[in-house]
């Protein structure tokens, strides 16, 4: 396995680990908006810590910058999704957004 | 290699098994909206990794249009909803 | 094969049936429509796992983009509480999908409908298993397919098959879009193309990410069609990604369609048939048989046909969406607010 592969399995094993984080947090947080919290992880580093580690595989530089593309698509998408269903639940319940020991 | 990125696409697909308990439990729309979305970026994960485990480079335009189109669901959620809200007081 | 890739295909198998399930059998139709787009998700890797990156392609942008957005609206639109609000108010979310359960169950004719369905499955099973048993390995036209591909216009032998050889299917499926067009028109759908009610403004992030990401639909859309000629790509993808960047600007507030003239949104609509009718009778005029392209022009014609193909797609795919959005939500409402919409011409 050379420097490169090495690389390759570091990251990506980075990312799946986000994923696994954001996975475990969707199920297990109590409410909405710390569930979108664990999502945004898996959204913005998961992926794209999976996309670096696929960096160092790629041989042109179009497949690189085609794949920073799609990590950068993926990141436009997931914050916006999170601001809009944040702002959607709010509006919906905002005392979920309060949590009840708080001042 | 292909190997590696065999079990972590399988770990992955196993993620997406796991996630689909939160689109049972809900409790609210936007929770299986939520679910929806990581499926989405766990998928591209996923054509990714089998992209280069299949050496199919065709694989990373099928991300790409999962990419374009991933926040096309969350912007027609909360936008028709919320238009119903201000249609309906 | 080695052991893992087993386990993938053996998981993935398992996966869509759970999720094929649950669609079917959810609670809500809310979370049916969530399964189902998840199993959207689940056949796209199902296609790659299968070595068919071009259906992959097809069923990321239908099945996983658009026919999402479609499913949400149609909810949005035509399920209501069955008795009345009281129940709907209970939930913290009011008015939403979620509330609506599925009544089938409660059908009366329920019963002989799900036999029938069942029936028909079963029967469409046997021919499946039957037609992959038949075929086997690496039989039906592959070989013919692969040997005519000098002649086609194209390098990639999915797009040689779907628009030069078997040329009349793709026609005729852009036909059963447009009649699925027409239909929508009779149904009021003009109204939603060419007017219909605006959203709410969608705030300054989201038309930021509007006003970047369209252009970049548009864009994507082109490379795919461009690509068709090489690799997996064409109209169909094209044309999906074009409707969903419709969507997405009418979404905005930006209803595109309103600012064309009539004449012009009926042209993009036909665009598709009528140029593949167009060079098909062509063809006929040297003395071919209809659909036959001259080798010399092939590769040309097919571009120009799947770029009208494309463009009537993505309308069409806007005309579903634009129709559905038009509609109000509850019906009580729709009787007094359809006549002074309309906009008939």
């Amino acid at each position: 396995m050379n420097a490169a592969d090495a690389l390759t399995v570091i990251f990506c094993l980075a990312g799946a680990v986000f994923f696994l984080a954001g996975t475990v947090g969707l199920l297990r947080f109590p409410d909405i908006f710390s569930r979108l919290h664990a999502l945004t992880k898996a959204d913005n580093l998961g992926l794209g810590l999976i996309v670096i580690g696929l960096i160092f595989q790629s041989d042109s530089l179009a497949a690189i910058l085609k794949l920073l593309l799609i990590w950068i698509l993926a990141l436009a998408a997931g914050s916006n999704a999170c601001y809009a269903i944040g702002r959607f639940a709010l509006a919906r319940s905002p005392q979920d957004a309060v949590r009840e020991d708080d001042p | 290699m292909n190997s590696f990125y065999m079990a972590l696409t399988i770990f992955l697909v196993l993620n997406i098994a796991a996630s689909m308990v939160r689109v049972i439990r809900g409790p609210t729309p936007a929770d299986r909206l939520m679910t929806a979305q990581l499926f989405g970026t766990t998928g591209m994960a996923i054509l990714l990794l089998l992209a280069e485990a299949m050496e199919e480079p065709a694989l990373r335009n099928v991300t790409l249009v999962f990419a374009v189109l991933a926040v096309l669901l969350v912007i027609c959620f909360v936008q028709t909803a919320e238009s119903k809200e201000t249609t309906k007081p | 094969m080695n052991p893992l890739e087993h386990a993938l295909d053996t998981l993935l198998c398992l996966l869509l049936l759970v999720l094929a399930w649950k669609a079917l059998r959810a609670e809500h139709l809310y979370q049916s429509a969530i399964f189902f787009i998840a199993f959207g998700l689940g056949m796209a890797l199902a296609w790659v796992r299968l070595a068919a990156p071009d259906v992959a392609l097809a069923e990321a942008a239908i099945g996983a983009g658009l026919l999402g957005v479609l499913l949400l609206d149609s909810l949005r639109v035509f399920s209501r509480p069955p008795n009345g609000s009281g129940k709907a108010r209970q939930n913290t979310d009011p008015g939403d999908a979620e509330t609506a359960t599925a009544t089938t169950s409660r059908h009366p004719g329920a019963r002989a409908t799900r036999l029938l369905a069942t029936a028909a499955a079963a029967g469409l099973a046997a021919v499946l298993v039957t037609a992959i048993v038949r075929i086997g390995d690496g039989g039906g036209l592959t070989e013919e397919a692969a040997g005519q591909l000098e002649g086609s216009g194209v390098e990639h032998p999915v797009t040689a098959v779907l628009l030069n050889f078997r040329g009349y299917d793709t026609w005729l499926e852009v036909g059963v879009l447009f009649l699925a067009m027409l239909g929508i028109y009779c149904a009021g759908g003009w109204v939603g193309l060419t007017g219909g009610r605006e959203p709410d403004s969608p705030g300054p992030l989201l038309s930021w990410l509007i006003r970047g990401l369209t252009p970049l639909l548009i864009l994507t859309a082109a490379y795919l069609l461009w690509l068709g000629k090489e690799a997996p790509g064409g109209a169909f993808q094209a044309g999906v990604l074009i409707g969903a960047a419709g969507i997405l600007l009418r979404l905005a507030g930006y209803p595109l369609t309103a600012h064309l003239s009539p004449g012009m949104v009926k042209l993009g609509l036909t665009l598709g048939f009528g140029t593949f009718l167009v060079f098909g009778i062509a063809a006929l005029i040297p003395g071919g048989a209809f659909l036959e392209y001259p080798e010399y022009w092939a590769g040309e014609i097919i571009l120009l046909v799947e770029t009208a193909a494309a463009i009537s797609i993505g309308f069409t795919v806007f005309a579903f969406f634009a129709y559905l959005s038009s509609r109000d939500g509850s019906p009580s409402e729709e009787h007094n607010s359809k006549p002074s919409t309309t906009n008939s011409d």
